[in-house]
């Protein structure tokens, strides 16, 4: 394995320059440069990354609220919390928020609406295992290098690697207690999701050029046709570059510009609110 | 003087020790960070719904539902990257090592066969330099978006005040105060000490400009009937990185392979991968992972 990536000079690894004698020849300290290949990092990133989606699905999960069963015998209806995406917001985020604890640091002056408290606090999830998991995936990547310093071999990084991340991963469930969720949570697609997905993306092109709402019926009647091979690029037209921007400001009530954050209950300003004592 | 206790001795061991050492730290912090970045921007950059949260709530009209124009950007995003993700399954975890095996036995035959590996790095290299260009592509891309995100974000907070960003009159003006101010001011850089800089007029203008241009997208779509179907938004950040991606790759397989441009296409190579695969339950991930752990062993230690 170190033959084959040594001689072949593909990207396969990473490289990082070491401290070599002064009177070596530069293609001679190339060699002397330590690895890591892609593969050790990759394979428990996978992981890593799993540790991390289970967290934010452990987040929302307790964000559902089961309701009792209802009189015509439905059972358990169970509610599930709208999903807030951080893609766009870190930002932000950053800018609003204290670096140091992580506290809001928006105006005091904010009452406190039932449902819009969901949209102010899910732009932060607690990480518990995937935390645990990069501890153990640096507690890994140390002893590979202490013990390829000490026997002055190149070490398989995945033996000391693998059982880092997943003794970490183990440790917290069983700490946490939640080692049957993780028994289940599984990322696979149900079926009928699979379907629409593939439905959303071929009516897709539609819904750019279309605002309008009554047409639906009217595509889902049309026979898809069919298209062999096709390239397109075009600019996304986008509701507010066009002359709907000044119906939209006119839309917004007094003037006032509402943000996720300043939602009250009643949409009334913000000056006008309670104060949280 | 007596002789120094076991304690001092020890101490003394762990400070040599350290001296050792020493001149290979900066190598080796060098190596966990390289190694921590592609795994924490991937990670988090593979977020999506997760299963117990609720489904959005298909949004075909724009115009009543649409909060403000500074918002919808996001929003957009949002639409757009549900990436499908390659699941394995417990059988392709098995044959995860086995694969690897023989093709990590295959190359190194053809290595010692060939004597040369010229011939054998040049066809590897033109293959995995389309890769690279378009895994180094996004990662560029996607390092620039979250710059501009930090560099120009929509509110922030300064002197107690919240402070909202309104890119069509270029001004920043401040609300939610006890008491509504006209102040405005005019960068659209964050936080006092940016505001206190002396930017010429023209800086500024530029800024503002660069702000929207970087919200504005195109659409590219590719679509093959039985094989692919692909659809990607590209903004200007995706255009620097495509050509920043195109040049790294023609210099590193044309000119020479610094050891930083190997680690460029490493990191581009991992954030896509960790994006792209997932284990789909512990339960699997853990097969392969074991798997590879005697894979690795064997492979190392006995060959």
């Amino acid at each position: 394995m170190i033959t084959v990536a040594k001689s072949l000079d593909i990207p396969i690894k990473l490289l990082f320059p070491r401290p070599s004698p002064p009177d070596m020849a530069p293609e001679e300290a190339k060699r002397l440069h330590a690895m890591l290949g892609l593969g050790d990092i990759v394979l428990p990133g996978i992981m890593i990354g799993l540790a991390l989606r289970f967290d934010l699905f452990m987040h929302y999960l307790s964000k559902q609220k089961v309701l009792p069963p209802t009189d015509d015998g439905k059972g358990n209806t169970i509610t599930k919390a709208p999903y807030h995406s951080m893609s766009g917001k870190q930002g932000d985020v950053f800018w609003t928020h204290s670096f140091l604890t992580g506290r809001s640091l928006l105006p005091a002056a904010q009452s406190p609406s039932t449902s819009s408290d969901d949209a102010q606090q899910s732009y932060s999830f607690a990480k518990p295992y995937f935390n645990a998991s990069i501890a153990g995936y640096i507690a890994g990547l140390l002893t590979t290098l202490a013990f390829m310093h000490i026997y002055e071999h190149g070490q398989p990084a995945l033996l000391y690697l693998v059982p880092g991340v997943l003794g970490s991963l183990f440790l917290t469930g069983m700490i946490r207690g939640e080692l049957k969720q993780m028994w289940n949570f599984t990322e696979a697609e149900e079926e009928e999701e699979e379907q629409e997905r593939k439905a959303d993306f071929e009516n897709d092109d539609g819904s750019q050029k279309s605002d309008d709402n009554d047409d639906m019926n009217v595509k889902a009647g049309k026979p898809k046709k069919k298209v062999l091979v096709s390239f397109s690029v075009s600019k996304r037209d986008r509701p507010h570059n066009k002359k709907t921007r000044q119906a939209l400001a006119n839309d917004a009530g007094d003037g006032l510009r509402r943000s996720p954050w300043l939602k009250t209950a009643d949409g009334e300003p913000p000056h006008k609110m309670r104060r949280v004592s | 003087m007596s002789e120094p206790g076991p304690f001092a001795q020890a101490l003394g061991q762990l400070a040599f020790a350290y001296t050792q050492i020493r001149p290979l730290v900066p190598t080796y912090s060098h190596l966990v960070v390289s190694a921590l970045f592609p795994i924490y921007a991937g990670a988090h950059a593979s977020l999506s719904r997760p299963s117990s949260a609720a489904k959005p709530i298909k949004r075909r009209k724009s115009i009543g539902t649409q909060d403000e124009s500074e918002h919808e950007d996001e929003d957009d995003e949002d639409e757009d990257q549900i990436q499908r993700m390659e699941g394995l399954s417990p059988s392709d975890a098995l044959m995860f090592p086995v694969l690897a095996g023989c093709t990590l036995a295959g190359l190194y035959f053809l290595i010692k066969w060939l004597k040369d590996p010229e011939v054998l790095n040049n066809i590897l290299n033109w293959y995995f330099a389309a890769y690279g260009v378009l895994s180094v592509a996004k990662l560029i891309a996607d390092a620039l978006a979250w710059a501009n995100r930090m560099i120009f974000p929509n509110e922030y907070i300064d002197h107690g005040a919240l402070w909202r960003v309104k890119s069509r009159d270029r001004r920043v003006t401040a609300v939610a105060r006890r008491k509504i101010s006209i102040e405005t001011r005019k960068s659209p850089l964050p936080g006092s000490l940016c505001q206190a800089l002396p930017l010429p007029e023209r800086v500024v203008d530029f800024l503002w400009t660069w702000r929207e241009i970087s919200k504005q997208k195109w659409t590219a779509q590719c679509y093959i009937q039985h094989i692919m179907s692909a659809k990607t938004h590209i903004g200007i950040h995706g255009g620097i990185g495509a050509f920043v991606a195109l040049a790294a790759s023609m210099y590193y397989n044309l000119v020479d392979k610094p050891w930083w441009l190997t680690n460029l296409f490493g990191f581009g190579f991992c954030y896509g991968a960790i994006q792209l695969m997932s284990p789909t339950t512990f339960a699997t991930g853990a097969l392969m992972l074991s798997a590879l752990f005697f894979y690795d062993v064997y492979f190392v230690f006995y060959t």
